[in-house]
Protein backbone atom coordinates (compact mmCIF):
# COMPACT_ATOMS: atom_id res chain seq x y z
CA UNK A 1 0.00 0.00 0.00
CA UNK A 2 1.09 3.92 -0.84
CA UNK A 3 2.26 5.78 2.12
CA UNK A 4 3.11 9.24 2.19
CA UNK A 5 6.32 10.27 1.85
CA UNK A 6 8.69 13.43 2.91
CA UNK A 7 11.57 14.85 0.44
CA UNK A 8 12.68 17.30 2.95
CA UNK A 9 15.41 18.99 0.25
CA UNK A 10 12.03 19.92 -1.30
CA UNK A 11 10.24 21.46 1.27
CA UNK A 12 9.98 25.32 0.84
CA UNK A 13 7.60 25.55 3.60
CA UNK A 14 5.03 27.02 1.80
CA UNK A 15 2.42 25.36 3.65
CA UNK A 16 -0.06 24.97 0.91
CA UNK A 17 0.05 21.12 2.43
CA UNK A 18 -1.46 22.77 5.69
CA UNK A 19 -4.21 25.07 3.68
CA UNK A 20 -5.26 22.27 1.30
CA UNK A 21 -5.85 19.70 4.24
CA UNK A 22 -7.98 22.11 6.38
CA UNK A 23 -9.83 22.62 3.05
CA UNK A 24 -10.19 19.19 2.57
CA UNK A 25 -11.44 18.62 6.05
CA UNK A 26 -13.85 21.29 5.90
CA UNK A 27 -17.46 20.85 5.45
CA UNK A 28 -17.68 22.72 1.98
CA UNK A 29 -14.14 21.58 0.43
CA UNK A 30 -13.65 25.06 -1.21
CA UNK A 31 -10.91 27.90 0.37
CA UNK A 32 -13.48 30.39 0.48
CA UNK A 33 -16.24 27.93 2.01
CA UNK A 34 -13.95 26.86 4.48
CA UNK A 35 -12.67 30.64 5.64
CA UNK A 36 -16.44 31.17 6.26
CA UNK A 37 -17.34 28.21 8.07
CA UNK A 38 -17.64 28.23 12.51
CA UNK A 39 -16.14 26.19 13.56
CA UNK A 40 -13.19 26.56 11.13
CA UNK A 41 -11.47 23.40 9.84
CA UNK A 42 -8.13 22.95 11.18
CA UNK A 43 -5.24 21.33 9.65
CA UNK A 44 -3.79 18.17 10.22
CA UNK A 45 -0.56 18.20 9.38
CA UNK A 46 2.40 20.77 10.54
CA UNK A 47 4.99 22.04 8.44
CA UNK A 48 7.92 22.76 11.41
CA UNK A 49 10.72 24.66 10.67
CA UNK A 50 13.77 23.07 12.02
CA UNK A 51 17.49 24.80 11.49
CA UNK A 52 17.91 25.30 7.96
CA UNK A 53 14.80 22.95 6.82
CA UNK A 54 11.55 22.80 7.01
CA UNK A 55 9.81 19.80 7.78
CA UNK A 56 6.19 18.25 7.47
CA UNK A 57 4.99 16.81 10.16
CA UNK A 58 2.34 14.08 9.76
CA UNK A 59 0.88 11.07 11.13
CA UNK A 60 3.16 7.72 10.59
CA UNK A 61 -0.44 5.56 10.96
CA UNK A 62 2.04 3.32 13.59
CA UNK A 63 1.48 0.19 13.57
CA UNK A 64 1.47 -0.42 17.50
CA UNK A 65 0.01 2.96 17.57
CA UNK A 66 0.65 4.53 20.91
CA UNK A 67 -2.63 6.89 20.16
CA UNK A 68 -4.89 3.93 20.01
CA UNK A 69 -3.44 2.44 22.73
CA UNK A 70 -3.92 4.85 25.08
CA UNK A 71 -7.41 5.87 23.79
CA UNK A 72 -9.90 5.59 26.59
CA UNK A 73 -13.41 5.42 24.91
CA UNK A 74 -12.60 3.25 21.97
CA UNK A 75 -12.54 5.75 19.54
CA UNK A 76 -8.93 5.52 17.56
CA UNK A 77 -9.07 2.21 15.79
CA UNK A 78 -7.09 0.97 12.64
CA UNK A 79 -8.90 0.63 9.37
CA UNK A 80 -8.69 -2.16 6.74
CA UNK A 81 -6.21 -0.11 4.85
CA UNK A 82 -4.34 0.04 7.77
CA UNK A 83 -4.95 3.52 8.51
CA UNK A 84 -5.50 4.96 12.23
CA UNK A 85 -8.76 6.24 12.14
CA UNK A 86 -11.76 8.02 14.56
CA UNK A 87 -15.40 6.83 15.42
CA UNK A 88 -15.51 9.85 16.03
CA UNK A 89 -19.19 10.13 17.93
CA UNK A 90 -17.27 8.05 20.40
CA UNK A 91 -14.45 10.71 21.48
CA UNK A 92 -14.84 12.28 24.46
CA UNK A 93 -12.15 14.92 24.49
CA UNK A 94 -9.75 13.05 27.10
CA UNK A 95 -6.62 13.99 25.52
CA UNK A 96 -5.12 10.75 26.00
CA UNK A 97 -3.66 10.47 22.09
CA UNK A 98 -2.47 13.73 21.98
CA UNK A 99 -0.88 12.70 25.50
CA UNK A 100 0.72 9.32 23.72
CA UNK A 101 1.78 10.70 19.82
CA UNK A 102 5.19 11.00 19.89
CA UNK A 103 5.24 13.13 16.92
CA UNK A 104 2.50 15.58 18.20
CA UNK A 105 0.47 15.38 15.46
CA UNK A 106 -3.30 14.80 17.06
CA UNK A 107 -4.74 18.16 18.33
CA UNK A 108 -7.51 19.63 19.52
CA UNK A 109 -10.98 20.71 17.89
CA UNK A 110 -11.81 22.73 20.54
CA UNK A 111 -15.17 23.29 19.41
CA UNK A 112 -16.58 20.21 19.15
CA UNK A 113 -14.34 19.06 21.91
CA UNK A 114 -13.10 16.55 20.10
CA UNK A 115 -9.27 15.24 19.17
CA UNK A 116 -8.63 15.43 15.34
CA UNK A 117 -5.91 13.89 13.10
CA UNK A 118 -4.99 12.55 9.54
CA UNK A 119 -6.84 10.50 8.15
CA UNK A 120 -4.78 10.29 5.04
CA UNK A 121 -7.80 11.76 2.75
CA UNK A 122 -9.16 7.81 2.97
CA UNK A 123 -12.37 8.70 0.72
CA UNK A 124 -9.72 10.76 -2.03
CA UNK A 125 -7.20 8.87 -4.56
CA UNK A 126 -4.07 11.26 -3.48
CA UNK A 127 -4.39 13.01 -0.40
CA UNK A 128 -4.97 16.61 0.16
CA UNK A 129 -1.82 17.69 1.04
CA UNK A 130 0.07 15.81 -1.80
CA UNK A 131 -2.10 17.21 -4.16
CA UNK A 132 -1.31 20.60 -3.24
CA UNK A 133 2.58 20.65 -2.88
CA UNK A 134 3.65 22.12 -5.19
CA UNK A 135 7.36 21.10 -5.23
CA UNK A 136 6.82 17.51 -4.95
CA UNK A 137 7.94 17.76 -1.52
CA UNK A 138 5.08 15.46 -0.15
CA UNK A 139 4.12 12.38 -2.56
CA UNK A 140 3.10 8.90 -2.49
CA UNK A 141 5.09 5.57 -3.45
CA UNK A 142 4.72 1.76 -2.16
CA UNK A 143 7.79 1.43 0.54
CA UNK A 144 9.31 -0.84 -1.56
CA UNK A 145 9.53 1.32 -4.59
CA UNK A 146 10.32 3.63 -2.12
CA UNK A 147 13.55 1.74 -0.81
CA UNK A 148 14.68 0.35 -4.72
CA UNK A 149 14.71 4.29 -5.76
CA UNK A 150 17.48 4.96 -2.43
CA UNK A 151 19.33 1.80 -3.04
CA UNK A 152 19.80 3.07 -7.16
CA UNK A 153 20.50 6.92 -6.39
CA UNK A 154 23.14 5.12 -3.96
CA UNK A 155 24.70 2.91 -5.99
CA UNK A 156 24.43 5.06 -9.12
CA UNK A 157 26.49 8.06 -6.49
CA UNK A 158 28.97 5.81 -5.36
CA UNK A 159 29.93 4.21 -8.95
CA UNK A 160 30.03 7.50 -10.73
CA UNK A 161 34.17 8.49 -11.08
CA UNK A 162 34.26 12.03 -9.31
CA UNK B 1 -4.35 -26.04 25.40
CA UNK B 2 -5.40 -22.79 25.80
CA UNK B 3 -4.05 -19.30 27.01
CA UNK B 4 -6.29 -18.19 29.61
CA UNK B 5 -6.43 -14.73 30.91
CA UNK B 6 -8.19 -13.80 34.31
CA UNK B 7 -9.55 -10.34 34.05
CA UNK B 8 -11.71 -8.63 31.14
CA UNK B 9 -10.63 -4.88 30.95
CA UNK B 10 -8.30 -3.40 29.07
CA UNK B 11 -5.03 -5.03 29.91
CA UNK B 12 -6.68 -8.40 29.57
CA UNK B 13 -8.11 -7.28 26.20
CA UNK B 14 -4.93 -6.06 24.62
CA UNK B 15 -3.05 -8.95 25.83
CA UNK B 16 -5.75 -11.02 24.14
CA UNK B 17 -5.07 -9.34 20.88
CA UNK B 18 -2.02 -9.33 20.94
CA UNK B 19 -2.00 -13.24 21.36
CA UNK B 20 -4.20 -13.54 18.42
CA UNK B 21 -1.79 -11.60 16.54
CA UNK B 22 0.95 -13.82 16.95
CA UNK B 23 -1.36 -16.90 16.77
CA UNK B 24 -3.89 -17.27 14.69
CA UNK B 25 -5.43 -21.00 15.84
CA UNK B 26 -4.67 -20.27 19.53
CA UNK B 27 -7.58 -20.79 22.01
CA UNK B 28 -7.83 -17.82 23.67
CA UNK B 29 -10.38 -17.60 26.74
CA UNK B 30 -11.16 -14.48 29.34
CA UNK B 31 -11.98 -15.36 32.69
CA UNK B 32 -14.31 -11.93 34.06
CA UNK B 33 -16.66 -11.15 36.41
CA UNK B 34 -17.99 -8.73 35.02
CA UNK B 35 -20.83 -8.74 32.44
CA UNK B 36 -19.37 -7.14 29.01
CA UNK B 37 -16.33 -5.29 28.47
CA UNK B 38 -16.88 -1.31 28.29
CA UNK B 39 -14.36 1.87 29.02
CA UNK B 40 -14.15 2.33 32.78
CA UNK B 41 -12.31 5.92 32.27
CA UNK B 42 -16.08 6.76 30.90
CA UNK B 43 -18.17 6.05 33.95
CA UNK B 44 -18.42 9.58 34.93
CA UNK B 45 -19.81 10.15 31.46
CA UNK B 46 -22.32 7.26 32.57
CA UNK B 47 -23.21 8.58 35.86
CA UNK B 48 -23.79 12.68 34.07
CA UNK B 49 -25.92 11.12 31.46
CA UNK B 50 -23.84 12.44 28.79
CA UNK B 51 -23.60 9.02 27.09
CA UNK B 52 -25.87 5.73 27.86
CA UNK B 53 -24.72 2.00 29.09
CA UNK B 54 -24.17 1.02 25.25
CA UNK B 55 -22.21 4.00 24.16
CA UNK B 56 -19.50 3.14 26.75
CA UNK B 57 -19.33 -0.84 25.81
CA UNK B 58 -15.74 -1.96 24.72
CA UNK B 59 -15.93 -1.01 21.05
CA UNK B 60 -15.32 -4.18 19.37
CA UNK B 61 -16.85 -7.11 20.23
CA UNK B 62 -14.10 -9.33 20.60
CA UNK B 63 -15.26 -12.94 20.78
CA UNK B 64 -15.99 -11.97 17.09
CA UNK B 65 -13.26 -10.00 16.45
CA UNK B 66 -10.28 -11.61 17.79
CA UNK B 67 -11.97 -14.84 18.19
CA UNK B 68 -11.33 -15.03 22.19
CA UNK B 69 -13.87 -17.24 24.60
CA UNK B 70 -15.57 -14.79 27.63
CA UNK B 71 -16.06 -16.77 30.51
CA UNK B 72 -18.67 -15.48 33.32
CA UNK B 73 -16.77 -16.67 36.17
CA UNK B 74 -14.43 -16.09 38.92
CA UNK B 75 -10.84 -17.66 39.10
CA UNK B 76 -9.94 -18.50 42.80
CA UNK B 77 -6.88 -20.79 42.24
CA UNK B 78 -3.84 -21.13 39.92
CA UNK B 79 -2.60 -24.60 40.14
CA UNK B 80 0.68 -24.39 38.47
CA UNK B 81 1.74 -27.68 38.57
CA UNK B 82 -1.49 -29.64 36.98
CA UNK B 83 -1.76 -26.31 34.86
CA UNK B 84 -5.02 -25.48 35.63
CA UNK B 85 -7.18 -22.76 36.91
CA UNK B 86 -9.89 -23.58 39.24
CA UNK B 87 -13.12 -21.36 38.91
CA UNK B 88 -15.74 -20.54 41.86
CA UNK B 89 -18.64 -21.71 39.66
CA UNK B 90 -17.13 -25.09 39.91
CA UNK B 91 -14.77 -26.93 37.55
CA UNK B 92 -10.97 -25.94 36.18
CA UNK B 93 -9.21 -25.33 33.21
CA UNK B 94 -6.60 -26.48 31.73
CA UNK B 95 -3.68 -23.85 30.35
CA UNK B 96 -0.78 -23.48 28.04
CA UNK B 97 -0.50 -20.12 29.29
CA UNK B 98 -2.13 -17.94 31.65
CA UNK B 99 -2.52 -13.95 32.11
CA UNK B 100 -3.43 -12.26 35.91
CA UNK B 101 -5.22 -9.26 34.81
CA UNK B 102 -7.50 -8.82 37.74
CA UNK B 103 -7.10 -5.17 37.70
CA UNK B 104 -7.68 -3.23 40.85
CA UNK B 105 -10.61 -2.40 43.41
CA UNK B 106 -11.04 0.76 45.12
CA UNK B 107 -9.20 1.51 48.45
CA UNK B 108 -11.65 1.26 51.79
CA UNK B 109 -11.67 4.27 53.99
CA UNK B 110 -10.86 2.95 57.35
CA UNK B 111 -13.42 5.26 59.68
CA UNK B 112 -16.22 4.59 61.56
CA UNK B 113 -19.64 4.18 59.17
CA UNK B 114 -17.50 3.29 56.04
CA UNK B 115 -20.05 0.58 55.55
CA UNK B 116 -22.96 2.08 56.16
CA UNK B 117 -25.97 2.72 53.84
CA UNK B 118 -25.50 5.60 51.41
CA UNK B 119 -21.77 5.34 50.70
CA UNK B 120 -20.40 4.50 47.29
CA UNK B 121 -17.34 3.65 45.86
CA UNK B 122 -17.22 4.91 42.12
CA UNK B 123 -15.44 2.51 39.60
CA UNK B 124 -17.96 0.13 37.79
CA UNK B 125 -21.21 0.36 36.13
CA UNK B 126 -22.73 -1.61 38.82
CA UNK B 127 -21.78 1.38 40.95
CA UNK B 128 -22.80 4.11 38.88
CA UNK B 129 -26.25 2.48 38.70
CA UNK B 130 -26.44 2.76 42.64
CA UNK B 131 -25.52 6.47 42.96
CA UNK B 132 -27.95 7.46 39.88
CA UNK B 133 -30.73 5.32 41.85
CA UNK B 134 -29.89 7.52 44.96
CA UNK B 135 -28.96 10.54 43.19
CA UNK B 136 -32.78 10.38 41.84
CA UNK B 137 -34.06 11.75 45.26
CA UNK B 138 -31.10 13.87 46.71
CA UNK B 139 -29.86 17.32 47.14
CA UNK B 140 -26.52 17.16 48.44
CA UNK B 141 -23.50 14.83 48.13
CA UNK B 142 -20.11 14.75 50.07
CA UNK B 143 -17.14 13.42 47.83
CA UNK B 144 -14.14 12.26 49.88
CA UNK B 145 -10.55 12.08 47.96
CA UNK B 146 -10.16 15.07 45.44
CA UNK B 147 -8.12 12.84 43.16
CA UNK B 148 -9.33 12.60 39.22
CA UNK B 149 -12.13 9.63 40.14
CA UNK B 150 -12.94 12.18 43.17
CA UNK B 151 -13.15 15.29 41.00
CA UNK B 152 -14.95 13.38 38.07
CA UNK B 153 -17.50 11.94 40.43
CA UNK B 154 -18.20 15.57 41.40
CA UNK B 155 -18.08 17.25 38.58
CA UNK B 156 -21.14 14.37 37.16
CA UNK B 157 -22.76 14.95 39.99
CA UNK B 158 -23.04 18.57 39.96
CA UNK B 159 -24.35 18.21 36.03
CA UNK B 160 -27.12 15.94 37.69
CA UNK B 161 -28.24 19.17 39.66
CA UNK B 162 -27.04 17.97 43.32
CA UNK B 163 -24.76 20.13 45.41
CA UNK B 164 -21.69 18.35 46.04
CA UNK B 165 -18.87 18.88 48.38
CA UNK B 166 -15.35 17.42 47.93
CA UNK B 167 -12.85 16.69 51.10
CA UNK B 168 -9.69 16.13 50.34
CA UNK B 169 -6.71 15.16 52.59
CA UNK B 170 -3.81 16.99 50.83
CA UNK B 171 -3.38 21.04 50.75
CA UNK B 172 -4.59 20.69 47.27
CA UNK B 173 -6.30 18.97 45.23
CA UNK B 174 -5.29 16.09 41.92
CA UNK B 175 -1.81 15.06 44.00
CA UNK B 176 0.70 14.39 42.63
CA UNK B 177 -0.87 14.85 39.16
CA UNK B 178 -0.55 18.17 39.08
CA UNK B 179 0.81 20.75 41.60
CA UNK B 180 -0.60 23.74 43.36
CA UNK B 181 -0.68 26.16 40.83
CA UNK B 182 -1.76 24.13 38.19
CA UNK B 183 -4.86 22.74 41.12
CA UNK B 184 -5.27 26.36 41.64
CA UNK B 185 -6.65 26.76 38.69
CA UNK B 186 -8.68 24.34 38.32
CA UNK B 187 -10.20 24.68 41.79
CA UNK B 188 -11.51 28.38 40.56
CA UNK B 189 -13.13 26.45 37.82
CA UNK B 190 -14.58 23.94 39.97
CA UNK B 191 -15.91 26.49 42.19
CA UNK B 192 -17.33 28.44 39.54
CA UNK B 193 -19.17 25.60 38.42
CA UNK B 194 -20.77 25.22 41.92
CA UNK B 195 -18.69 22.71 43.62
CA UNK B 196 -17.31 23.16 47.16
CA UNK B 197 -13.50 21.90 47.90
CA UNK B 198 -12.55 21.30 51.49
CA UNK B 199 -8.86 20.74 51.61
CA UNK B 200 -6.18 19.71 54.02
CA UNK B 201 -9.30 18.09 56.51
CA UNK B 202 -8.58 14.28 57.36
CA UNK B 203 -12.48 12.21 57.46
CA UNK B 204 -13.06 11.13 61.34
CA UNK B 205 -16.24 9.12 60.85
CA UNK B 206 -19.21 9.07 58.11
CA UNK B 207 -22.39 9.68 60.23
CA UNK B 208 -25.69 7.96 59.80
CA UNK B 209 -29.46 8.43 60.84
CA UNK B 210 -31.10 5.44 60.78
CA UNK B 211 -28.59 3.16 59.13
CA UNK B 212 -27.99 5.69 56.29
CA UNK B 213 -25.43 8.03 55.32
CA UNK B 214 -26.36 11.74 56.16
CA UNK B 215 -22.92 13.35 56.11
CA UNK B 216 -18.94 13.29 56.74
CA UNK B 217 -17.46 14.50 60.06
CA UNK B 218 -13.75 15.77 59.70
CA UNK B 219 -10.87 14.90 62.50
CA UNK B 220 -11.11 18.81 63.01
CA UNK B 221 -14.69 18.09 63.58
CA UNK B 222 -16.12 19.64 61.06
CA UNK B 223 -19.68 18.45 59.68
CA UNK B 224 -21.01 17.97 55.96
CA UNK B 225 -24.29 17.38 55.18
CA UNK B 226 -25.03 14.38 52.56
CA UNK B 227 -27.60 12.23 51.71
CA UNK B 228 -25.22 10.17 49.96
CA UNK B 229 -21.23 9.54 49.86
CA UNK B 230 -18.54 8.53 47.43
CA UNK B 231 -15.35 7.17 48.61
CA UNK B 232 -12.77 7.67 45.87
CA UNK B 233 -9.71 7.23 47.55
CA UNK B 234 -7.51 5.60 45.33
CA UNK B 235 -7.41 1.54 44.34
CA UNK B 236 -5.24 -0.91 45.39
CA UNK B 237 -4.31 -4.43 43.60
CA UNK B 238 -6.25 -7.29 43.37
CA UNK B 239 -4.24 -9.58 44.54
CA UNK B 240 -6.42 -12.46 46.08
CA UNK B 241 -5.90 -15.07 43.08
CA UNK B 242 -2.08 -14.52 42.84
CA UNK B 243 -1.81 -14.46 46.57
CA UNK B 244 -3.40 -18.02 46.86
CA UNK B 245 -1.65 -19.29 43.99
CA UNK B 246 1.57 -18.63 45.71
CA UNK B 247 2.90 -16.07 43.52
CA UNK B 248 5.24 -13.13 44.75
CA UNK B 249 4.17 -10.26 45.79
CA UNK B 250 5.06 -6.54 46.98
CA UNK B 251 2.27 -3.87 46.99
CA UNK B 252 1.49 -5.57 43.23
CA UNK B 253 2.06 -8.57 41.44
CA UNK B 254 6.00 -8.82 41.01
CA UNK B 255 7.10 -9.39 37.71
CA UNK B 256 10.18 -9.44 35.30
CA UNK B 257 10.75 -7.21 32.57
CA UNK B 258 8.59 -9.96 30.49
CA UNK B 259 6.04 -9.23 32.80
CA UNK B 260 6.19 -12.91 33.69
CA UNK B 261 5.64 -13.89 37.49
CA UNK B 262 7.63 -16.23 39.73
CA UNK B 263 5.69 -19.16 38.79
CA UNK B 264 6.10 -20.90 35.16
CA UNK B 265 3.91 -19.96 32.26
CA UNK B 266 1.61 -17.39 34.81
CA UNK B 267 2.17 -13.91 33.35
CA UNK B 268 0.76 -10.64 35.08
CA UNK B 269 -0.48 -7.21 33.51
CA UNK B 270 -2.22 -3.88 34.13
CA UNK B 271 -3.47 -2.24 37.62
CA UNK B 272 -2.46 -5.72 39.46
CA UNK B 273 1.19 -5.30 38.65
CA UNK B 274 3.88 -3.36 40.38
CA UNK B 275 6.58 -2.42 37.88
CA UNK B 276 9.41 0.34 38.36
CA UNK B 277 8.70 3.89 37.82
CA UNK B 278 10.45 5.06 35.04
CA UNK B 279 11.27 8.69 36.75
CA UNK B 280 11.43 7.56 40.53
CA UNK B 281 13.07 4.16 40.23
CA UNK B 282 11.09 3.13 42.65
CA UNK B 283 8.33 0.23 42.57
CA UNK B 284 5.06 1.27 41.91
CA UNK B 285 1.05 0.34 41.21
CA UNK B 286 -0.15 3.14 38.69
CA UNK B 287 -3.71 1.96 38.25
CA UNK B 288 -3.61 3.68 34.52
CA UNK B 289 -5.29 3.16 31.34
CA UNK B 290 -2.75 3.61 29.27
CA UNK B 291 -0.18 1.52 31.16
CA UNK B 292 -2.24 -1.23 31.32
CA UNK B 293 -2.57 -0.92 27.63
CA UNK B 294 0.90 -1.12 27.28
CA UNK B 295 1.64 -4.13 29.53
CA UNK B 296 -1.34 -6.08 28.23
CA UNK B 297 0.25 -5.97 24.58
CA UNK B 298 4.03 -6.64 25.80
CA UNK B 299 2.28 -9.94 28.32
CA UNK B 300 0.53 -11.46 25.31
CA UNK B 301 3.12 -11.28 22.65
CA UNK B 302 5.46 -12.89 25.43
CA UNK B 303 2.93 -15.63 26.16
CA UNK B 304 2.75 -15.99 22.57
CA UNK B 305 6.18 -16.69 22.16
CA UNK B 306 7.73 -13.57 21.54
CA UNK B 307 10.73 -11.45 24.16
CA UNK B 308 9.18 -8.27 24.45
CA UNK B 309 10.53 -6.12 27.29
CA UNK B 310 8.49 -3.92 29.30
CA UNK B 311 10.44 -0.72 30.22
CA UNK B 312 9.01 0.46 33.19
CA UNK B 313 6.06 3.06 33.62
CA UNK B 314 4.86 6.09 34.55
CA UNK B 315 2.70 6.50 38.21
CA UNK B 316 1.43 10.10 36.68
CA UNK B 317 0.84 10.25 33.01
CA UNK B 318 -2.64 11.95 32.57
CA UNK B 319 -4.74 13.48 29.77
CA UNK B 320 -8.10 14.89 30.70
CA UNK B 321 -10.56 17.34 31.04
CA UNK B 322 -12.04 19.27 33.86
CA UNK B 323 -14.82 22.27 34.15
CA UNK B 324 -13.58 23.41 30.78
CA UNK B 325 -9.55 22.95 31.25
CA UNK B 326 -7.87 19.86 29.32
CA UNK B 327 -4.90 19.01 31.08
CA UNK B 328 -2.19 16.72 30.70
CA UNK B 329 0.58 15.68 32.92
CA UNK B 330 3.51 13.45 33.56
CA UNK B 331 6.08 12.25 35.56
CA UNK B 332 7.19 14.52 38.46
CA UNK B 333 4.66 16.81 38.23
CA UNK B 334 4.21 18.34 41.18
CA UNK B 335 7.87 18.01 41.89
CA UNK B 336 9.97 20.85 43.41
CA UNK B 337 13.61 20.47 44.46
CA UNK B 338 14.59 19.91 40.76
CA UNK B 339 15.18 22.48 38.18
CA UNK B 340 11.93 23.56 37.45
CA UNK B 341 10.17 26.19 34.37
CA UNK B 342 7.19 27.58 34.02
CA UNK B 343 4.83 29.79 32.16
CA UNK B 344 1.25 31.18 33.58
CA UNK B 345 -1.32 32.85 31.22
CA UNK B 346 -5.22 33.03 31.31
CA UNK B 347 -6.08 29.39 31.70
CA UNK B 348 -2.82 27.93 30.48
CA UNK B 349 0.18 26.53 32.71
CA UNK B 350 2.71 24.89 31.71
CA UNK B 351 5.26 23.41 33.61
CA UNK B 352 8.49 21.70 33.20
CA UNK B 353 10.49 19.27 35.43
CA UNK B 354 14.50 18.72 35.11
CA UNK B 355 16.82 16.97 36.72
CA UNK B 356 20.32 18.13 34.79
CA UNK B 357 19.40 17.47 31.46
CA UNK B 358 16.79 14.43 31.67
CA UNK B 359 13.41 15.93 31.33
CA UNK B 360 11.25 14.38 34.53
CA UNK B 361 8.28 15.90 34.63
CA UNK B 362 5.97 18.02 32.61
CA UNK B 363 2.38 19.72 33.26
CA UNK B 364 0.42 21.51 30.10
CA UNK B 365 -2.53 22.97 30.89
CA UNK B 366 -5.16 24.86 28.10
CA UNK B 367 -2.45 24.76 25.26
CA UNK B 368 -1.50 20.85 24.94
CA UNK B 369 0.19 20.70 21.40
CA UNK B 370 3.18 19.00 21.04
CA UNK B 371 2.48 17.62 24.52
CA UNK B 372 2.80 14.17 23.16
CA UNK B 373 6.90 14.57 22.14
CA UNK B 374 6.99 16.26 25.72
CA UNK B 375 5.76 13.16 27.34
CA UNK B 376 7.75 10.69 25.32
CA UNK B 377 10.98 12.44 26.42
CA UNK B 378 9.83 11.68 29.85
CA UNK B 379 9.38 8.43 29.09
CA UNK B 380 12.72 7.97 26.95
CA UNK B 381 14.48 9.44 30.44
CA UNK B 382 17.00 10.26 28.54
CA UNK B 383 19.40 13.44 28.25
CA UNK B 384 18.24 16.09 26.29
CA UNK B 385 21.49 17.89 25.18
CA UNK B 386 21.17 20.83 22.95
CA UNK B 387 17.48 20.38 23.23
CA UNK B 388 17.07 21.02 26.61
CA UNK B 389 17.40 25.17 25.80
CA UNK B 390 14.44 24.32 22.96
CA UNK B 391 12.14 22.33 25.58
CA UNK B 392 12.34 25.50 28.14
CA UNK B 393 11.40 27.59 24.94
CA UNK B 394 8.69 25.36 24.50
CA UNK B 395 10.07 24.88 21.08
CA UNK B 396 10.32 21.44 20.49
CA UNK B 397 8.48 19.58 17.83
CA UNK B 398 9.37 16.50 16.12
CA UNK B 399 11.14 18.53 12.84
CA UNK B 400 13.17 19.88 16.44
CA UNK B 401 13.85 16.18 17.22
CA UNK B 402 14.52 15.03 13.80
CA UNK B 403 16.92 17.79 12.46
CA UNK B 404 19.34 17.36 16.38
CA UNK B 405 19.26 13.32 15.36
CA UNK B 406 19.35 13.30 11.75
CA UNK B 407 20.98 16.73 10.48
CA UNK B 408 24.11 15.27 9.10
CA UNK B 409 21.63 12.46 6.92
CA UNK B 410 19.64 14.85 5.74
CA UNK B 411 22.46 16.74 4.30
Amino acid sequence: MKMIFVDVSKCTGCRSCEINCAVAHSKSKTLFGALSEEPKSGRRLYVEAARDSKIPVLCRHCDEAPCINSCVSGCLYKDADSLVRRHKERCIGCWSCIMACPFGVISQDKARHIAVKCDRCHKLDTPACVSGCPTRALFMMEADDFAHEKRLKIAVSETTPV
Amino acid sequence: MSYLIVGGSVAGISAAKAIRRKDPSAEIKIISEENKPYCRPMIPLLLSGERDGSEILWPEDIEKTAWVQVIHDRATLIDHESKSLKLAGGGALGYRKILIATGAKPRKLDVKGSDTKGVFTFRTIEDVIKIREMAANAKKAVVIGGGFTGIKAAEALTKKGIKTTVIEIMPHILHPRLDSVGAGIVASALAAEGIELVLNETVHEIASVNGHAAGVITTSSKAFRADFVVVAVGTSPNMELAEKSGISMGKGIIVNDNLATNLPDVYSAGDAVQFRDIVTGQDSVSALWSNAAEMGRIAGSNMAGENLKYGGLLSVKNATEIAGISMISAGEASGTGHEVYSHTGPGYYRKLVFDRDVLIGAIFMGDLSGAGIYVNLINNHAPLEGLKSLAIENKIDYAALLSSHVAEAIK
